[in-house]
């Protein structure tokens, strides 16, 4: 029944392939209707799975594994290249695919006037069907292999601007950060080997609670492993400083990457092996503890940059800190709720911020905009709409989401009072900085008089729209998330009511947005009398906390100068000098040696007379 | 035996301290002579005749040597005017 | 029929030298035929193969020298299957890479025709004095090869690399003699043949001792760090077409001696050395990988990043078990692929810019974009991106090393390094990727690969991303044979000294 689900990992590689050999010779309108229409086929694939899935009663969504082949059969190991179809995976193509055909129909207007426009949708449809593999995965070795391929996907566009050095570095950070977290999830895979005989989710997960006890140290060991995956590629403290960097690619790459799809994936890991994490409370809460520090951390940096796109990045960052945490706490398919409503609101302000640097020429500094209310109405409501949900508006759908996880902080068995104070906290923040943003670019009159911007073509705009839908309208989802997913969490969400608690988060929220508006209005010089107030800190938070620089220190100069160190001490002047003074010696003794031979008959013949007499002497006396 | 061991002592001594390679020459057939001299003795007493057949040998094989030695000095001699064995040591290594 | 994939390259090689100097057109037809040939040979063989027979196919056995007993014996199972294949394949791609040749383009073609029969003839062999002798005769091309076609301090490198080999070589020798006389002690029968022989029992302290001898030569071959040191200088030296013979073939040499002669002769030796020969194959992963991040020449960085994945091949056959044997096979063939795609990589590269310094080189990518594309896939193989098939391969090892009962004490430790190893790659790959092809060019005016070009790199592309999607086919013809290396039974028995099994 599900066979045909092959097909929407099928469709975006089949679109890599053809483009990337014949993309540069066929039409951009034919690139485009290529690009796209494999991801839209895909999505209606997923469609269909979907309903399929809705045919059956709840008990038997879970589980269904459709196998192409034995893969491999080498000792002990034994996998078969499948896929798995049950409602979290469902769940996620149709995020993955809805979301990136949206995305891709924008990248239409938006590289329009890039030379390596095919290029682009090759590497789009590339990574698609790498996360639709990750997702897709019935065992941990493929799961791994649709990480590294996501890994070398964002890699790729990342780094699409190729002449660009900061481009090319940061590619490369990203790329490395990503191997370090392969690796982690590589020695999981091998502990889970050792204590399942498998690596197959399924037999896993029904293994797992009779293999071990709670808080077993394999189990914890093999949770953190993962989690090193997760946290790198969620960017997560403190493998998360490659994503600011990341920046650098073209605004619908972030958007697809770094809002919707790429970062999700440690959330959606964590969702998938969350039988293994409940055996590992130490684990979980050790996420919940990450998840809302990167929270409030990301908050704070996001308060200060200048740069729309970094701005709307570590709200990113902050968010998912919002789905780690409740992951960690328990509540699993808020989480993944809030992580469909992030993906429709965090794109949409992607899509709107491109949407605005197009305009101003590629200018993405908020402090040279302003006023673009007037000129570009749909890219501003759109935008509004986003902001309002990220703040977690009411009623709008990232009110839903995020309000439900806020309260279960603190209500669920889980969770603490701690913890609910940073998330509210953060939520403040939240709201401030997006707003700050909104404010500075949208309303008053603009600063840069050169400027001349418009409203973006239809391509552009109407993705805008329907995320715009989406991330009003899809609070309204939340009941129907909740019942879909439940067969694969083994239970729905408990959804606490507390009108206390609400009101509070209300106030904080209205109260961000509130403090930004002032803040804009108050003057330039103000304000730079507050900056030289608080100016150390204010550096330390503007620098990212100086991690980067911690890191270079203490990591990346370290291991360049002990490569380079071991090349001249022990490379050239160790081992190898030690061989070549092997060589040295013999050559040194048989030249000391050699005196003996010297080419006078007589010495030889005492020789061979002295020699003589001595075995003379041994045979008559031994 | 004694008169055998003696002499082929001398035979070697002159070897060794003479320089002149024509005088070499003639230690060393000194020290064959002496061998041949003890391989008779010896024939005779143990009545034998290996080691009388086996001094045949050695005298041929002695009068080959010499033949071939002594060219070998003169053709020294032609290209060097040597006759010091010391001062010829191309061989020196 | 088997013999036929050694004798072809050498006497095609024989026959060569009475050709004319000049007779460029006739040497490089015989070249290129006589590797052709011996590949079809090989592929014959792969087809032919047995998939479910542990033990030696298609043996031959001639009298060679009846008074010692020493024969002409030679035989191809599941994990020399793959090694001859890859020989053959690496013989085309290397001759086909060898016809611009200018200098003395005869000599250098029966050379690697030589160089290649060699070292078919060492996976081939069974006998071990008829190993030895295909082992040396590997050396002589080599030292040729390098020395009188080589660049930069040649004779140098030559010199250490065959008086470094030579010296295990040596080693080995009085290891091989000692063997047949223990068996001759047993059995008062003189015999070379290594199928008898494993069924030798051996007391565990001559054991230690002849596996000592055995694995520095095997050690210095491959090579395992610290022993490597002529490496470098070899690889750097060494022209191109020799050096995807010598990185893809000639280095698996040495780890196949460790499965074919070590691990069924001297287990009880292995069990008490497994330890500290993991660690140093452990180390040479790390200690390969980190230098190979100061590197500037691309050659020299390939060849620090071979010490690297050999050092993982090394340890995959330590961890003895199934995964980690298999794993290392997998690896073998895989690294043979990789790596003189790598340096046909830097080959063109160097022919079309004049330089292999990183410094000099910038934004190829703009003018080459096919090179970029074949680039990209290599070298993300080749720092195991999963999904490819170096992944696979890394994989298996480390699992089996994960796994091992053997290796237990350092399994976590060892394993660790083989993580640090693989991101160092990712540094290392990319930092040699990026700064020649990315970024803003300097030159702009050069041109693609050519087609010929792109042919030879063509099949290593295929084979990484085929191998990758399904090792299956690979591993089921090894995974027979390693099965029955790692349960052999000792029959011959010491005291009664008779045969307790007959075959």
């Amino acid at each position: 029944m599900f066979a045909s689900s092959w097909f929407i990992l099928l469709f975006p590689l089949a679109g890599f392939i053809f483009l990337s050999w014949y993309g540069n010779r066929i039409s951009k309108i034919l690139v485009g209707s290529i690009g796209c229409g494999v991801v839209g086929a895909s999505f209606l694939t997923s469609l269909v799975a979907l309903s399929n899935l809705l045919f059956l009663p709840a008990e038997e969504r879970v589980g269904k594994v459709q196998v192409l082949y034995q893969w491999i059969s080498s000792g002990n190991f034994k996998l078969d290249l499948a896929i798995l179809v049950d409602p979290l995976s469902v769940f996620m193509f149709l995020i993955v695919t809805g979301v990136g055909f949206v995305i891709h129909i924008y990248s239409i207007g938006y590289m329009h006037d890039d030379p390596e426009y095919a290029r682009f949708f090759s590497y789009l449809n590339l990574f698609i069907f790498s996360m639709l593999v990750l997702v897709a995965a019935a065992d941990f070795f493929f799961l791994i292999v649709g990480w590294a391929l996501v890994g070398l996907a964002s890699y790729l566009l990342i780094g699409f601007y190729k002449e660009k050095t900061s481009a090319v570095l940061a590619a490369r950070k990203a790329f490395v950060m990503n191997v370090i977290g392969d690796v982690g999830m590589v020695i999981a895979a091998f502990v889970i080997f050792e204590s399942f005989g498998t690596l197959n989710f399924i037999e896993v997960f029904a293994a797992a609670p009779g293999t071990f006890r709670i808080n077993d140290d394999q189990i914890l060991l093999i949770t953190l492993l993962l989690l090193v995956g997760a946290f790198a590629k969620s960017a997560q403290l403190p493998l998360h400083t490659w994503l600011p960097d990341a920046m650098e690619g073209p605004t619908p790459v972030s958007a697809l990457i770094h809002a919707a799809t790429m970062v999700t994936a440690g959330v959606y890991l964590i969702a998938r092996c969350h039988v293994l994490y409940e055996l590992a409370p130490f684990t979980m809460y050790l996420i919940a503890t990450v998840g809302v520090l990167t929270a409030i951390f990301a908050g704070t940096m996001g308060m200060l940059q200048y740069d729309i796109k970094r701005v709307i990045a570590y709200s990113t960052m902050s968010q998912l800190g919002y789905m780690f945490l409740a992951m960690g706490i328990g509540v699993y398919s808020l989480g993944m709720f809030h992580l469909m409503t992030h993906a429709f609101f965090k794109a949409l302000l992607f899509l709107a911020a491109g949407s605005v640097i197009h305009a101003m020429d590629g200018e993405q500094d908020i402090r040279k905009m302003g006023g673009l209310r007037k000129v570009m109405p749909l890219t501003h409501a759109t935008f509004l709409i986003g902001a309002l949900a990220l703040a977690g508006f009411p009623l709008t759908s990232g009110y839903f989401s995020k309000e439900a996880i806020i309260l279960s902080s603190y209500h669920e068995d889980m969770g603490n009072f701690i913890f609910w104070a940073i998330a509210l906290i953060t939520a403040g923040m939240t709201a401030f900085y997006i707003f700050r943003v909104y404010f500075s670019t949208f309303i008053g009159e603009t600063r840069s008089p050169d400027a001349h911007p418009h409203e973006s073509p239809t391509t552009m705009v109407l993705p805008l729209i329907i995320l715009a839908v989406f991330a009003l309208g899809g609070g309204l989802l939340s009941p129907l998330v909740d019942g879909f997913l439940a067969p694969v969490f083994g239970r729905e969400a408990h959804h606490f009511h507390d009108g206390f608690l609400e009101t509070i988060a209300l106030i904080a929220g209205i109260g961000g947005i509130a403090t930004a508006a002032l803040v804009y209005q108050v003057s330039k010089d103000r304000i730079e009398l507050i900056k030289e107030a608080f100016a150390p800190l204010y550096d330390l938070v503007f620098n990212k906390y100086y991690i980067d620089e911690i890191y270079d220190l203490l990591i990346v100069n370290p291991t360049k100068a002990i490569g380079a160190f071991m090349e001249e001490k022990a490379e050239k002047q160790g081992i190898d000098f030690a061989v070549d003074e092997v060589g040295f010696q013999v050559k040194e003794v048989s030249r000391r040696i050699s005196f003996w031979q010297s080419g006078r008959i007589r010495s030889y013949a005492l020789n061979m007379v002295a020699g003589m007499v001595i075995i003379l002497l041994f045979v008559v006396f031994l | 035996m004694l008169i055998s061991s003696s002499v082929f002592c001398i035979g070697a001594c002159g070897f060794i301290i003479r320089k002149n390679p024509l005088i070499m020459f003639m230690s060393v057939e000194l020290m064959l002579n002496s061998v041949n001299f003890l391989l008779i003795a010896y024939s005779s007493f143990l009545n034998s005749l290996d080691g009388q057949i086996f001094a045949l040998f050695i005298m041929t094989v002695a009068a080959a040597e010499v033949v071939v030695g002594l060219a070998i000095i003169l053709t020294i001699f032609r290209t060097r005017h040597e006759m010091d064995v010391d001062h010829i040591n191309a061989l020196k290594g | 029929m088997l013999s036929l994939i050694i004798f072809i390259p050498l006497l095609t090689a024989m026959v060569l030298i009475f050709v004319g100097r000049d007779n460029t057109g006739l040497i490089k037809i015989a070249g290129v035929g006589a590797a052709t040939s011996t590949l079809l040979v090989s592929l014959w063989l792969l087809f032919s193969f047995d998939v479910s027979n542990p033990g030696m196919q298609f043996v031959q056995t001639l009298h060679w020298v009846p008074a010692l007993h020493i024969n002409y014996l030679v035989g191809i199972d599941g994990i020399s299957l793959w090694m001859v294949v890859l020989t053959a394949f690496l013989g085309v791609v290397s001759i086909l890479m060898s016809l611009n040749q200018k200098k003395d383009l005869r000599n250098f073609i029966a050379l690697m025709l030589a160089l290649e029969a060699g070292t078919l003839g060492v996976f081939l062999a069974l006998d071990t004095i008829l190993f030895y002798v295909f082992w040396e005769l590997m050396l002589v091309p080599t030292y040729f090869i390098i020395g009188l076609w080589g660049e930069g301090r040649r004779v140098y490198a030559t010199m250490k690399f065959v008086i470094y080999t030579l010296v295990g070589s040596l080693l080995m020798l009085v290891a091989i003699l000692t063997l047949t006389m223990v068996h001759y002690g047993a059995t008062h029968e003189v015999t070379f043949d290594l199928r008898i022989l494993t069924h030798t029992h051996i007391d565990p302290f001559m054991q230690i001792w002849m596996f000592l001898f055995f694995f520095v030569a095997f050690a210095i071959k491959i090579p395992v760090f610290p022993l490597h040191s002529w490496l470098p200088h070899a690889y750097v030296a060494c022209p191109i077409p020799a050096l995807i013979l010598l990185t893809g073939a000639m280095s698996k040499t040495g780890a196949y001696g460790f499965l074919r002669f070590c691990l069924p002769l001297f287990p009880e030796a292995i069990e008490s050395m497994a330890l500290v020969i993991g660690f140093m194959a452990a180390s040479g992963m790390v200690y390969g990988a980190w230098i190979a991040l100061a590197q500037k020449d691309i050659k020299a960085l390939v060849a620090y990043s071979s010490i690297s994945h050999l050092g993982f091949i090394v340890l995959g056959i330590f961890a003895q078990n199934g995964e980690g044997i298999q794993g290392s096979v997998l690896q073998m063939f895989n690294h043979g692929i990789i790596a003189s795609a790598l340096f046909l990589i830097v080959g063109f590269i160097e022919s079309r810019m004049g330089t292999r310094n990183l410094g000099e080189l910038r934004g190829l990518s703009k003018s080459m974009p096919v090179l970029y594309g074949v680039f990209m896939l290599v070298m993300l193989a080749a720092l195991g991106l999963p999904g490819l098939n170096g992944f696979v391969g890394e994989f298996l090892i480390l699992m089996g090393v994960w796994t091992s009962h053997l290796l237990a004490g350092l399994a976590s430790i060892l394993v660790l390094m083989g993580g640090l190893s693989i991101v160092f790659a990712s540094i290392y790959m990319l930092y040699m990727f990026q700064g020649s092809m990315q970024e803003k060019p300097t030159v702009e005016n050069n041109s693609d690969i050519s087609s010929s070009e792109f042919k030879l790199l063509l099949p290593a592309c295929i084979l990484i991303l085929l191998i990758g999607l399904y090792p299956k086919p690979i591993i089921d013809r090894v995974s027979p044979s390693v099965e029955s290396l790692l349960h052999l039974e000792k029959t011959v028995n010491l005291e009664t000294g008779k045969d307790n099994d007959h075959h």
